[in-house]
């Protein structure tokens, strides 16, 4: 088989980094094994934070944007989270085509940098172009074929499109074809474009969005959710726990990271996909 | 109703800034598929774009504003047919809010920690045992020098 390798400079971000590493695991194998090289980047920071940080001060997320994708020259960067690929790739485009960004990248040019601007991928569309996916397809090893799997797309994947240019963000099928592709079967369910609503700074907010969806997908009947942001994930992992305990009672529904998904599906070691990690326990329903 | 006249300067030169002074047509385009005007009951980005345009910011930077339940899920601006994207406005009066310091402590909280550490949380002993046992990679220690190059040593200065 031609196994042509590609090479990335690797985004890591941060919760995934300092809270869920088992899911940089899970991406640093899954692409490893599609014959996907990631160069890591020591120095890459946070991108920095699209919703809290920017909050603060606009102008200070386009600078440290733009010294995270000067640092890179023109190396594509591809990242795990959707928020950070959101981030760089918005931030790229205010340094291209606003005066604002043309400010910030004369402030680079005179620290010496030369300011390149990459282009900016989430891993999710590597993984779901045709040749990478046939390969995928190829890798298989475990029959999936009896779990329902629902996916979660979360908003900074799709959006806003003029920067991230990825899918269809009013009707995305990448989740669908990689659940697809492993042989599960793939169940819908209501307002599944709706936001996990992790990212309302108001609390209140935040909950209720993720309770509404956690309803919709018991309602759909799933056996697992599958989710391609380390921020939808913890909303929907921890937080059906959280929620749960508020309301008395259990959802019980485990949520994959899309890599672990297809990790399992080849077969691999079930501590590289890091499962003992969540708080809903997938080993139970994967009979692992 | 008051109008705070310098704040609100402050945000129709961010709306004008980045294009976004188009004429809204008032249509509630933006309201329908909003994820935060669904699940709360004070919150609607068309009233706050109109509010905006027309110079108002009253209630809109103070600490209890309805701007903190916006998502960032970007559907409005992606939705709108006139080109004006709330979330940016949403993200100019957080800003302001900000500088007045009516923002939530978390806002403060999440930059003080990228501007100590260059990322957004600290790292646990067992996090960093797990990632060494996991063969991932070490997390260069002089991040927040890095921030604090870029963003400067001011008010923020670290903890
Ligand atoms: S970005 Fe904010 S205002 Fe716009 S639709 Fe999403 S939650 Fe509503
Ligand atoms: S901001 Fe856009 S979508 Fe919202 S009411 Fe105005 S024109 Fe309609």
């Amino acid at each position: 088989m031609e196994t042509s390798t590609r090479n990335y400079k690797f985004f890591p971000g941060c919760l995934a980094r300092v809270k869920l590493p088992h899911i940089e695991k899970s991406v640093r194998v899954v692409l490893d094994a599609l014959g996907i090289g990631l160069n890591d980047e020591p120095r890459f920071t946070c991108c920095p934070d699209p919703v809290v940080f920017r909050s603060a001060s606009r102008h200070d997320w386009l600078r440290i944007a733009a010294h995270n994708l000067a640092r890179n020259g023109c190396e594509t960067i591809l990242t795990l989270c959707p928020g950070c690929a959101s981030s760089l790739a918005e931030a790229a485009m205010v340094l291209r085509e606003e005066a604002e960004g043309r400010e910030v990248l004369a402030e680079l040019r005179q620290d010496n940098h030369e300011p390149g601007i990459p282009g900016v991928l989430h891993f999710l569309k590597v993984l779901t172009e045709e040749d990478v996916l046939s390969r995928l397809k190829g890798l298989v090893r475990r029959d999936l074929g009896s779990f329902k799997v629902a996916a979660h797309y979360g908003c900074h994947l799709l959006k806003p499109s003029v920067a991230v240019a990825f899918d269809d963000p009013e009707q995305p099928t990448s989740l669908e074809r990689i659940i697809h592709a492993v042989g599960a079967q793939v169940v819908d369910y209501q307002d599944k474009l709706l936001c996990c609503g992790r990212p309302a700074i108001d609390e209140q907010t935040s909950q209720s969005i993720a309770e509404h969806k956690l309803n919709c997908l018991k309602e759909a009947g799933c056996d697992l959710l599958v989710v391609a942001c380390p921020f939808c994930f913890e909303q929907f992992d921890l937080g059906q726990v959280v929620i749960g305990r508020k309301k008395g009672l259990t959802y019980g529904l485990p949520v994959l990271y899309v890599t672990q998904l297809v990790g399992l599906a080849m077969d691999m070691d079930k501590p590289a996909l890091g499962l003992g990690f969540h708080r809903v326990r997938p080993d139970k329903i994967l009979e692992l | 109703m008051y109008i705070l006249r310098g704040q609100a300067e402050g945000v129709l030169e961010v709306v004008a800034k980045h294009g976004l002074a188009r004429l809204c047509y008032a249509c509630g385009i933006c309201v329908g598929d909003c994820p935060a005007a669904r699940f709360s009951d004070d919150f609607n980005p068309r009233q706050i774009f109109l509010k905006v345009s027309l110079g108002v910011a009253d209630g809109l930077v103070e600490a209890d504003s309805p701007i903190w339940k916006c998502t960032t899920c970007y559907t409005c601006a992606e939705r709108c047919p006139a080109g004006v994207k709330p979330v940016e406005v949403i993200i100019a009066l957080r800003n302001i809010s900000y500088a007045k310091g009516s923002a939530p402590p978390q806002v403060e909280q999440v930059r003080q920690a990228i501007a100590s550490r260059g990322i957004v949380s600290g790292l646990t002993d067992t996090i960093l045992k797990r990632r060494k046992q996991m063969g991932l990679p070490d997390i260069d220690e002089k991040l927040g020098q890095i921030v604090r190059g870029i963003i400067g040593g001011n008010q923020h200065e670290e903890l």
